[in-house]
């Protein structure tokens, strides 16, 4: 199996505290990998880390063998729900549209293609109708959907999305679960942050869990154990089904 | 009507449009406050470039602005990044110390006997009437940069301004995006002292894009809308200010803008497109 992400001794600070401890996994490319952990066990933390987002202390990631600089216009990066202003001034259209910038470009103009294909990744998501509401206009699902919209916009190989499943009704989850399960079947990777191991994990082919170090990296079945649930979490309470 | 009135209008409306173009987006970034922290921290420079060249050329003047907004600008990204206040404490504390750094040399070239300060002052409250042809020259060519920048780079500033979190990971430079805007809020703010004077600057960049913000949550709307009210309002505010004799520009301005953006608010009574209906 191809490796999609390969992270060696990554340790992230946040000013003085530790936020992730010298973390070394490989993530399976043409998967949907579950990065599970509680609150505050450094998942989102992790994604930025990888993605340049935040500084790292020392560490090394690869993707599929190349360094972000070279693959990252081939990542999609769909934030958390809390870092995002529901009042500010922006219609679904535009953020999909945010998808098609292109760095390096000292003109940034949207193409018709650009727009056909913004046009097309808001039928996908069924959100064609609401094109031109602002986005705190919309339910939780349809937020988190016009997010993944973007994502598809952006036509990546690896989406990595931190916490997509919070705050959102059923059907939603459902319909981002299918498109996420659709990508993955294209051959594309994904990777998602998660708080538990209820419903949606199951839906994972991989897990990796978390608490600042890793506890434990491989296919769902084996994760599952109760031990190693312990050790992320510290007690012994989980929400397995 | 005479050359000076028409070099008053135009200059008023270069500074209107410029200053609504890049007040909608340090609104949007929500950095209102630097546009304030430059527009105190620019009047040392100001007064040093004077005391240097000897002289009231706009341009020294503009060059000696650009460098202490540029230095303040410097000095607040350097403590946010090196401690751990809160950004509007360190806004707040490199206006006041820039802002009593100026005034101090202010009234140090004003106890001097050789120029009776050359109208300094003026950059307090503003003076649009002692704008001459050279002054409209640079404002032409910095109003004309500003225009072109915003039409080249609005959608990334825009997405930056929106969620800078996905620009980053898409490879976009955060510094670079910060530089130039900054840059771009310091050359407005340069410009706009002589019409109306550090004190009130900071109204002319946020006011006309917060009256636009009530009517309309879209981009284009948004920027259209606070062209209109900031170089209508600034039309206005200086014509008021040319009849009455000693009434200086920045006031009329900013107090004709208000009037306008307290009627929008009373007009929609409740502005409802800015508040989520769900």
């Amino acid at each position: 199996m191809k490796k999609a992400i390969e992270i060696t001794d990554l340790t992230v600070f946040y000013r003085d505290t530790l936020a992730l401890d010298s973390v070394s996994l490989s993530i399976d490319s043409g998967k949907i990998t579950g990065i599970i952990g509680p609150n505050g066990s450094g998942k989102s933390t992790l994604l930025k880390g990888i993605l340049g987002i935040i500084p790292v202390k020392r560490g090394e990631v690869t993707f599929f063998g190349s360094s972000l600089e070279k693959y990252r216009s081939k990542i999609a990066y769909v934030p958390q729900r809390e870092s995002i202003d529901w009042d500010f001034p922006i219609t679904v259209e535009e953020v999909v549209a945010m998808g098609r910038i292109r760095p390096k470009k000292w003109w940034s103009r949207t193409t018709l293609a650009d727009k056909e294909i913004v046009k097309e990744t808001l039928k996908k998501v069924q959100l064609s109708e609401f094109s031109n509401r602002q986005i705190g206009q919309l339910s939780g699902g349809q937020q988190q959907r016009v997010f993944l919209a973007r994502a598809l916009a952006q036509e990546a190989e690896l989406i990595v999305m931190d916490e997509p499943f919070v705050g959102i009704d059923m059907a939603s989850q459902e319909s981002i679960l299918s498109i996420v399960q659709k990508l993955r079947d294209s051959g594309k990777t994904v990777v998602i942050v998660h708080h538990d191991l209820s419903v949606v994990a199951q839906y994972f082919d991989d897990v990796i869990l978390l608490n600042k170090k890793l506890i434990a990296n491989g296919p769902i079945d084996e994760i599952l154990k109760s031990e190693n649930i312990e050790k992320a979490y510290g007690m012994t309470l989980l929400l397995r089904k | 009507m005479d050359l000076s009135i028409w070099i008053v209008f135009i200059g008023t409306a270069l500074i209107g449009i410029s200053a609504a173009l890049v007040g909608t987006f340090t609104f949007l970034q929500k950095k209102s406050l630097i546009g304030d922290a430059i527009s105190h921290s620019i009047l040392p420079g100001i007064v040093l470039a004077y005391m240097i060249s000897g002289q009231r050329n706009t341009l020294i003047l503009m060059l000696g602005a650009f460098v202490a907004g540029w230095l303040a600008t410097q000095q607040i990204s350097w403590l946010q990044r090196k401690t751990k206040l809160k950004s509007d404490t360190i806004v707040a504390a490199t206006l006041s110390i820039f802002f009593a750094v100026g005034l101090a040399l202010l009234s140090f070239i004003q106890g001097r006997p050789d120029d009776g300060q050359a109208g300094l002052s003026d950059f307090l409250f503003g003076k649009i009437a002692a704008l001459n042809i050279e002054d409209l020259y640079l404002f032409t060519v910095v109003s004309v940069l500003i225009i072109a920048i915003t039409f080249f780079r609005y959608k990334v500033m825009f997405s930056f301004a929106f969620n800078k979190e996905f620009m980053i990971s898409k490879g976009f430079s955060l510094r670079w995006n910060d530089f130039i805007l900054n840059s771009m809020t310091i050359l407005v703010v340069a410009m706009g002292v002589q019409a109306v004077g550090v004190v009130l600057m900071s109204a002319l960049l946020i006011i006309p894009v917060l009256t636009a913000r009530m009517l309309t949550y879209k981009l284009s709307s948004l920027i259209a809308l606070s062209l209109v009210f900031g170089t209508s309002c600034s039309l206005l505010g200086s014509y008021i200010s040319i009849l009455g004799k000693n009434i200086p520009t920045g006031p009329c301005i900013i107090m004709v803008l208000s009037i306008c953006a307290i009627s929008v608010a009373l007009l929609l009574k409740i502005p409802s497109k800015t508040k989520r209906t769900r």
